[in-house]
């Protein structure tokens, strides 16, 4: 062990860096990059998904499940097809992300005291947005049922 | 013409006789794929399911026995513990053993039957912000079902009518991978960062090793035209790209049970148009870079980085900050991934992929352009 030849050695590999104005640059521009990217695109919070609505149903009830979902935040409808076969080519396409399906005697169904079923259709390929996706038009609908409770009782 | 071919065929046979010399460069572009396409698929996983609960009940009640009952009931939340004491939840969040926790107060029962909204705590470990997000969800629209469900009971004993109050009840259908599986979502993403990673990084370092050992002065004192020792160092880099990409396929077929739904040759003119793109950025970077390290650095900035975070193999695209979209359509990746996603799981063909083979057509060709470009004014000089 020689404490002159290791500082030799360290003088050494510096200067040979020094002679590779590039990469000394890389070097440091890297980790902030990497940091920034991970940081911005990893922890990125899911909102304003691509949304299309089909509604059959046409009533103040379609209406405002529509209005809850767009004012939750999550969902940003930007499509509003007329038939359900449309939805085909938007999630194709990846125009939209997640498809509303307000069938045709909804508010009817809930008038009787029926359970109305809502159809809700995921994009799978994307596994982290059908994840959290799903987990909002549940948390949603759940709200607009308890909200529909409280306004009656 | 003739001569050209002959000129070309020994290039590749020399970039052939190289791979064959030297054992760990075959592994780095054969072994790695496959290791890759192992850890990653069986490592990185959005499914959010059984997430293991724990519940403190505080209240001890046959009411907050039958609340928790909905936890245990579901299959989203796994009821893994039971405590008595607040700590119980540290303890378990830190040994991980824990990752939602339910904390049901003292007096639950009695404020319900009181007529009060009682409060629950639902802590959420934050640590995974994914699984975070969709336990939040869950335990909320689960709260509402039960409220929903006292409110109804309550409604009952007063003898209100509440039998014309149906409930709206979601039905959730995920296409394309019906089943969630986390695989089919990344290995057709997957293909794509193994690609650009095998693709740019030998390509990188391929001319700047020839400099490095000297071999450059030989090459351009050959009769050896620039265009042809482009088109010699590529083409051994195209044929192995494509094994890589049919043992990718392969793999995630037979193992992964990943479908391939689309049409076969769309996603073959995909990958032979994202294959020269990157293999034209790592000749832009074979031509710039003046020593191996350099080239290293460089091929992982520029093909691992925007293929892994900015191409939209695990990360939702639309959902990263408006200029980091931007940026990421600088790079072939996202088109790619889009191409391979489309064709293994929505069945698409060229009808639907052609905006994205088009945006590969026009960047294979401007990087090929650029790299001869500079190549040229470097030998040049």
């Amino acid at each position: 062990m020689s404490a002159r030849r290791i500082r030799l050695l360290i003088w050494k590999e510096f200067t040979q860096l020094r002679r590779d104005p590039l990469l000394i640059r890389l070097l440091l521009v890297m980790p902030v990059l990497q940091l920034i990217l991970f940081g911005y695109v990893v922890a990125v919070d899911i909102r304003n998904l691509a949304t299309a609505v089909v509604d059959l149903d046409q009533t103040s009830t379609s209406r405002k499940l529509e209005a809850a979902f767009s004012g939750s935040g999550y969902f940003t409808i930007t499509h509003t097809p007329a038939t359900e076969d449309d939805l085909r080519p938007l999630l194709d396409r990846g125009t939209v992300k997640v498809a509303l399906v307000i069938p045709e005697g909804t508010q009817d169904r809930l008038d009787r005291g029926e359970t109305a079923p809502i159809g809700i259709i995921v994009d799978g390929s994307d596994s982290q947005i059908s994840a959290v996706g799903s987990g909002y038009a549940s948390q949603i609908i759940a709200q607009f049922n308890a909200d529909r409770m409280t306004e009656q009782g | 013409m003739r001569s050209a071919l002959v000129r070309i065929g020994a290039i590749v046979r020399k970039e052939f006789r190289h791979l064959a010399r030297d054992p760990r460069m075959l592994l780095a572009v054969v072994i790695t794929p496959v290791i890759q396409l192992l850890l990653f698929a069986y490592a990185i996983s959005f499914d959010v399911e059984n997430v293991p609960t724990i519940v403190i009940d505080l209240d001890q009640t046959q009411t907050s026995r039958t609340y928790v009952e909905r936890y245990e009931a579901s299959t989203f939340f796994d009821v893994v513990a039971h405590g008595g004491t607040m700590a119980q939840v540290d303890a378990a969040f830190d040994a991980n053993s824990a990752r939602v926790a339910v904390v049901i107060p003292a007096g639950f029962a009695r404020t319900l039957a009181g007529g009060e909204a009682a409060q629950v705590a639902v802590l959420i470990d934050g640590s995974e912000p994914t699984a975070a997000k969709v336990s939040q969800a869950y335990s909320v629209a689960l709260n509402q079902l039960y409220s929903q469900q006292l409110t109804r009971q309550w409604a009952d004993q007063q003898g209100l009518d509440l039998s014309s109050l149906g409930t709206l009840e979601p039905r959730i259908r995920t296409w394309y991978n019906p089943e969630r599986k986390s695989s089919d979502f990344l290995i057709p993403g997957l293909m794509v960062v193994i690609l650009a990673i095998v693709t740019v990084q030998q390509t990188a370092v391929t001319l700047v090793r020839e400099r490095d050992q000297g071999t450059q002065e030989q090459l351009e004192v050959s009769p050896m035209r620039q265009i042809e020792l482009m088109i010699g160092k590529l083409l051994p880099w195209t044929l192995i790209a494509f094994a890589d990409m049919a043992l990718i396929t392969g793999l995630g077929r037979s193992i992964f049970g990943v479908p391939l739904r689309g049409d076969f040759w769309t996603l073959a003119l995909g990958s032979a148009l994202f294959v020269f793109a990157s293999l034209g950025m790592g000749l832009v970077i074979s031509a710039i870079a003046p020593s191996l390290d350099t080239a290293n650095i460089l091929a992982m900035l520029i093909a691992f980085l925007p293929a892994f975070l900015l191409s939209g193999f695990a990360f939702a695209l639309d959902q990263i900050p408006v200029f980091l979209q931007w940026v990421s359509y600088l790079f072939p990746a996202r088109f790619m991934v889009t191409i391979s996603r489309g064709v293994f799981l929505k069945g698409a063909g060229f009808m639907e992929l052609w905006p994205e083979l088009a945006a590969l057509t026009v960047y294979a060709l401007v990087m090929l352009v650029i790299s001869s470009v500079l190549y040229g004014r470097r030998s040049a000089r």
